[in-house]
């Protein structure tokens, strides 16, 4: 189970603006994230979880919240 | 690193060295170039440029070869020593320049826009270090390396970049220093092993992009304009045979005949003998006059169409296209 919380945990360590109040809604693009950074956290997350991202669902998303849902997704998924 | 942090760091990496030189050249006016720092600017030249030459490129970015994890990690650690950028951003750039060379949407071509004499000094300077100072671009690692970005060693040497190349201009200083037993040995040592060897290595490195799209023969008709550039392949370790390697470019070897010098290929075939390195991808004389024959039928050129049709963007839609797995031990 991924939460959002871990997710937001994440993204904290990454992004420079450390005002920028992190939630389940905010938008991901907001956050000024670098190609490398947005890398990293969505394998950090696959590694600590044990499985892989949809890259044509991961595609779609734009917040935070939403990458946590889609990670319980593809895990509940896969456990089926 | 941000494109804003990439274009900096690219700024300083381009214009430091530069001063290391004058530096360099101060220096030498009052004392005569050491053999210490002759050893110490062909050490650190040769580990960043092997580091590039089969680190970044033909191991990262091609996948020419495979070797145990700890060579694999110290080839991607010296290619980082370098200078030239993170390994993942890198390779990115780099594959995305083989899926659209010398078309729109390549990273750094030397055909840039426009006809006549002046685009084309533009278009060489923009394929040589401009196109490093475009904030703005960025190749997606998910979508041009995600075998790599999934690597963890790979994400954290990435991410580790700028420490690393302190690191490959420290170390010359302790060779210097170790060669010496001088204070002044170190800075020497740091100013040809590290600042002097970033300028000349580099700008051999890109001159494959600008005067490698432009100057020199070519055995294939590639759909791109690479050429192969005998001049620059001793001191870019068989780079510059750029025309064999858009032909063949999972090749382990970009040098095709006797007397075409690839140390990278001799250094990868070494490996292999000794059995630190396996799979290597070899190109025998008869696929490359077939592949030669057929290029030359198709009839190449930057406007030729380019092969595959659809780009990788278009080939995510299937989710086992995307299924990649790392290629180390």
């Amino acid at each position: 189970m991924v939460t959002t919380d871990e997710v937001i945990k994440l993204i904290g360590k990454k992004i420079r603006n450390k005002s920028i109040e992190l939630t389940a809604a905010t938008p991901l693009d907001s956050l000024g994230l670098s190609s490398l950074q947005i890398s990293d956290i969505v394998f950090e997350i696959e590694d600590a979880h044990g499985f892989e991202f949809n890259p044509v669902k991961a595609a779609g998303i734009t917040t935070i919240g939403e990458i946590a849902e889609l990670a319980n997704e593809t895990i509940a998924a896969g456990a089926r | 690193m941000d494109g804003k942090e990439h274009k900096l760091f690219i700024i300083a990496a381009s214009v430091i060295p530069l001063l290391g030189v004058v530096a360099v050249m101060v220096l030498l006016w009052n004392r005569v170039f050491g053999w210490s720092d002759l050893v110490v600017l062909a050490v650190m030249y040769t580990i960043a440029g092997l580091g590039v030459s089969i680190g970044y490129h033909r191991m990262l970015a091609h996948r020419a070869f495979r070797t145990h994890r700890w060579i694999y990690d110290a080839f991607a650690v010296a290619g980082t020593m370098a200078a030239q950028g993170p390994a993942i951003i890198w390779t990115a750039h780099h594959r995305r320049h083989h899926r659209v060379a010398d078309k729109d949407g390549d990273p750094h071509s030397p055909y840039h826009g426009g006809t006549g004499r002046l685009a084309l000094v533009r278009g060489l300077w923009h394929a040589h270090l401009g196109w490093l100072m475009d904030e703005k671009l960025t190749s997606d690692p998910l979508r041009y390396c995600p075998d790599l970005a999934r690597d963890r060693h790979l994400r954290w040497i990435s991410r580790h970049f700028v420490a690393i190349v302190v690191a490959g201009m420290l170390l010359p200083a302790a060779l210097g220093f170790a060669l010496t037993g001088s204070a002044l040995g170190a800075l020497t040592g740091f100013l040809w092993g590290g600042l002097a060897r970033i300028f000349i290595l580099n700008h051999i490195t890109y001159a494959i992009n600008s005067v490698g799209h432009v100057y020199g023969r070519r055995r294939f008709s590639t759909p791109d304009e690479s050429r192969n550039v005998a001049w620059l392949s001793l001191a870019s370790f068989g780079e510059s045979w750029h025309n064999n390697h858009h032909a063949f470019p999972r090749s382990a070897s970009h040098g095709m005949r006797w007397y075409e010098p690839d140390v990278s290929a001799l250094v990868i075939g070494t490996l292999r003998r000794v059995g630190l390195a396996w799979d290597v991808i070899t190109i025998d004389r008869a696929r490359q006059e077939a592949r030669a024959e057929g290029l030359a039928r198709a009839g190449g050129g930057r406007h030729a169409a380019h092969q595959p049709a659809a780009p990788m963007a278009e080939r995510m839609v299937d989710p086992a296209l995307t299924r990649t797995t790392g290629d180390v031990e």
